[in-house]
């Protein structure tokens, strides 16, 4: 099981949907969340309040993408670790290379629901503690 | 808390001359109105909606776009039917309308009739299956030619104002209507709900007259030229985008099925085997494979009729049970799932052509040499870096690179909210470069398809 106080980052730029995702992760037992309308404001949050343990991101966002938010976490010494899942319609096998190759923890394919989106978090936290 | 009121209809951002439409039409019914994004999303905090409620939405909302309303009304109520209507022609984009959520979209006053027909049939509590909309489906005839006797009627779709019109009654097509259904006259068709059968029968005994060989040389060329010419109308229109049949949102599954039942008939009538049954019988109907497994039965028995490349009846087969080791894991696994598979389920991924074969002998279902051998190999590659064995290309036969063409082809095209409508050209080149399979079997497919050497389609933006 994971861990229920991890502070999660939900970043998509359509509010009803980040609305609809907070509400699922606070069901599941989360109780510190904070969103983000892109992956830009994301990644000024992700700097200025450190503390997160998990993002969960759409991918085709305006500004800065969730591959590009991924790709920038990665590539800090800082936040590499975090464990990251992509809310995505991406489901071709290159673009799906893309995102392995920037280890991703996981998907969860639009339309979704609350299931889907906790199997796959339950998923993501059994593999990083495997 | 969630409350679950039993409204009829939700109106979401109509302006105040689209609400006097639509109550007018839907008097009687009980009718909650969001007039702001912000009483939208509160209503999305505190209410339920059951599957099937008719959700319209427009653009009036100064706070929130209508394609954010359509995704969150699909996410927070799966299996609403989410209506789009709209004052502005350049509102009308299809595409993302779909990828949204949208079901069906109307622009007045264009639409006027048809918008007054879907809302009577909303208020008579009709869920659509006697709607104007809903009695004809779309279809695409092949190789019509005068003489022949059509056992049904034929309609055409008028896209301007959204009217079907009869073209030719039942019984002998004359010259003139024959020209009329001629593909460059005509692309679809309409054929009522009721004589969808008689179309599947048709189609398949054409398919078959094709098929026989002739004495003579000549015909029996010019025959196999429209043998292949149909069989790739029919496989091409399974991804077909066109926008006069874009009436229907959810026809792509629908197309996929008319071909599923041309594929069915075709084999029934030639082999007497009957593919539904055989694949209820080992998969059961209500499996989540079920649908994939038809699919890529069909694709795949399409692509051996269209190219030689294997036996029909044999890709048909190999189709139903490929990924039977597959549903043995208890859950569908897609490309897009590999990356989230722990060690034991990839194990037990990268073994499913072997289980699915296995399978097969246990559940006593006997299949010839050559299916259970394209079962085992639709996932081996030609540079030997497939699985489960990592064959080499001598060992992989044709049927079953058909079957893997067949795999890809049906998960590229899949209908699936928010995923973009690929065409044939992109579907290809994807596979040619993912799917390791031989040249001369993808030149072969390239050339039944008319696809253009190293030609791919403009990749569409996904959601």
């Amino acid at each position: 099981m994971f861990d229920l106080n991890t502070k999660v980052l939900v970043v998509d730029d359509m509010m009803a949907v980040r609305r609809l995702v907070r509400k699922w992760l606070t069901a599941i037992g989360f109780t510190n969340i904070e969103d983000a309308a892109d992956g830009q404001l994301a990644w000024t949050k992700l700097n200025e309040a450190p503390g997160f343990g998990l993002i969960v991101s759409d991918w085709n966002m305006p500004n800065c993408s969730g591959i590009d938010l991924l790709r920038k976490v990665r590539a800090d010494s800082g936040l590499k670790g975090l464990p990251f899942l992509l809310l995505t319609a991406e489901g071709e096998p290159h673009q799906i290379k893309e995102a392995m190759s920037l280890k991703v923890d996981g998907y969860v394919m639009k339309p979704f629901t609350q299931e889907s989106l906790q199997d796959q978090l339950l998923k993501a936290f059994q593999k990083r503690a495997a | 808390m969630e409350k679950e009121d039993r409204y009829d209809i939700l109106f979401v951002g109509l302006d105040p001359a689209l609400e006097a439409i639509a109550e007018t039409e839907l008097s009687g019914l009980s009718i909650h109105k969001l007039r702001t994004g912000e009483a939208f999303l509160d209503f999305l905090d505190v209410y339920q909606l059951t599957p099937g409620t008719p959700v319209l939405v427009s653009n009036a909302c100064k706070d929130i776009k209508h394609f954010e309303v359509a995704q969150a009304v699909s996410l927070n109520f799966p299996g609403t039917r989410v209506i789009f209507i709209t004052h502005e022609r350049k509102d009308l984009q299809l595409a993302q309308l779909k990828k949204n959520g949208f079901a069906e979209s109307f622009f007045l006053p264009g639409d006027g009739e048809l918008f007054k027909e879907v809302l009577a049939d909303i208020r008579s509590g009709v869920s659509g299956e006697e709607g104007a909309v809903r009695r004809f489906k779309p279809v695409k005839l092949v190789d019509i030619e005068p003489g022949m006797h059509l056992p049904f009627a034929v309609h055409t779709f008028l896209p301007l104002n959204r009217k079907f019109t009869l073209l030719t009654a039942s019984g002998c097509v004359s010259r003139k209507k024959a020209e009329m259904l001629g593909e460059r006259l005509v692309n679809y068709v309409y054929v009522e709900r009721t004589d969808l059968d008689r179309f599947y029968e048709f189609t398949a005994d054409h398919l078959l007259a094709l098929g026989t060989p002739d004495t003579e040389a000549v015909s029996q060329t010019q025959k196999q030229e429209k043998l292949r010419h149909a069989v790739r109308e029919i496989f091409l229109s399974v991804l077909d985008n066109d926008e006069s049949i874009s009436i229907e949102f959810e026809n792509g599954r629908q197309l996929m099925e008319q071909a599923n039942q041309i594929i069915q008939k075709f084999i029934l009538k030639k082999t007497g085997i009957d593919l539904a049954d055989l694949l209820k019988d080992v998969v059961g109907e209500t499996s989540d494979g079920y649908l994939s497994a038809r699919a890529v039965s069909s694709i795949g028995a399409l692509i051996a009729l269209g190219t030689g490349l294997a036996s029909p009846e044999d890709l048909a087969v190999a189709g139903l049970f490929h990924d039977l080791g597959v549903l043995a894991m208890g859950r569908d696994v897609t490309p897009a799932d590999v990356a989230g598979l722990t060690p034991a389920e990839l194990a037990a991924y990268h073994a499913h052509p072997v289980t699915s074969v296995n399978l097969l002998r246990e559940k006593k279902i006997t299949v010839t040499m050559e299916i259970a051998a394209a079962i085992e190999a639709h996932h081996e590659r030609v540079d030997k870096k497939g699985f489960p064995h990592a064959w080499p290309a001598h060992k992989i036969s044709a049927a079953a690179q058909v079957l893997a063409y067949a795999d890809a082809f049906e998960y590229l095209t899949r209908p699936q909210k928010g995923k973009e409508i690929l065409g044939v050209e992109e579907v290809h080149s994807q596979i040619v470069r993912d799917r390791g399979l031989a040249p001369e079997i993808l030149e072969k497919i390239q050339i039944f398809l008319k696809i253009q050497p190293g030609g791919a389609g403009e990749r569409p933006k996904a959601g």
